[in-house]
């Protein structure tokens, strides 16, 4: 019996250096330039409002050759035709 | 280790000796196999393979300074391979039984814990930096050196003294290793690469979002 207790010190003790490894690094501070951004966001903006739904994905680019007067496929506007 | 030396050489076998006579008497053929296979990672050809790939490799892949990973591995292989030897002949105290060669320090543990450290920490300096990437760094060469070590104990390569005090010779050959690239490479720096800056770029997207305005969007980005 006690030659398999002599064996299984080889997976305990990996296993144990493992889960010190996951602990600290679960504990450590998160990647400083994820952090930041975060930061800067919150700096620029101010801290989310709470129970105000996303606003959808918009583009500030024009897009070429758009006739005036169709509905426009993507953001959802009517131009105006005066 | 000069000054450690003679302790364990007059004190070692009082603890040595029961250790390895339980450790033969207790041993399954089976699990032996398996950790004679284990055990590998720490013989001289072994690590200096490792040493030269990861000098190879770390040598083209670093921006700056492209001589130093291949410089400090092959100056940390001289260095361990002499001063071992030095050491070896000093005391000059015979192995276990079945395994004469086996002498003070064990020079499979130090050389895990050189090597392996080493080239954890050229790896996390560069392509890391971050205090997660050193955790796991060390976590690995741990594990890396507990095998080690209790690959010699349970094969009887080598005295139980001489194993704790080849991770300790290890360590210290390290300190000196990790502190002159540290010297001549200035401070860790955190890098993200392309990997950190889209995740820094979709954490600042998600904030926005978060806060409720538009994500800002720059010229160049496709409509």
């Amino acid at each position: 019996m006690r030659r398999y207790l002599l064996v299984a010190l080889w997976p305990a003790g990996i296993a144990a250096i493992a889960a010190a490894t996951v602990i600290a690094a679960r504990r450590a501070p998160v990647s400083p330039a994820l952090a930041t951004a975060d930061d800067l966001a919150d700096q620029e903006t101010g801290p989310a409002p709470a129970g105000r739904p996303p606003p959808p994905p918009v583009s500030l680019k024009p897009s070429a050759g758009f006739p005036t007067g169709q509905r426009h496929s993507l953001t959802g506007c009517q131009a105006s035709s005066g | 280790m000069a000054l450690l030396g003679p302790t364990v050489v007059n004190h070692g076998p009082a603890i040595d000796e029961p250790i390895v006579r339980w450790v033969n008497s207790h041993q399954v053929k089976l699990w032996a196999a398996v950790m004679n296979r284990l055990d590998k990672i720490g013989n001289t050809w072994t690590t200096w393979g490792a040493a030269g790939t990861a000098a190879v490799c770390l040598g083209v892949t670093w921006r700056r300074q492209k001589w130093l990973p291949p410089a400090a591995l092959g100056a940390a292989i001289l260095v361990d391979h002499f001063a071992t030897l030095a050491l070896r002949r000093t005391f000059g105290r015979l192995g276990p039984p079945g395994s004469p060669g086996g002498t003070y320090p064990s020079g499979g543990c130090d050389r895990v814990v050189l090597f392996y450290g080493l080239i954890g920490h050229l790896l996390w300096r560069e392509f890391s930096g971050t205090d997660r990437g050193k955790i796991w760094a060390i976590g690995t060469v741990t594990a890396l050196s507990f095998n080690e070590a209790y690959g010699r104990a349970y094969l009887s390569k080598h005295w139980f003294t001489d194993i704790v005090t080849g991770l300790f010779y290890g360590g210290v050959l390290l300190g000196p290793f990790i502190a002159a690239v540290r010297l001549i490479a200035g401070p860790v720096r955190v890098h993200g690469g392309q990997g950190g800056h889209m995740l820094a770029t979709a954490a600042a997207d998600r904030a926005s979002r978060q806060a409720g305005v538009r994500p800002r969007v720059t010229a160049s980005d496709p409509a």
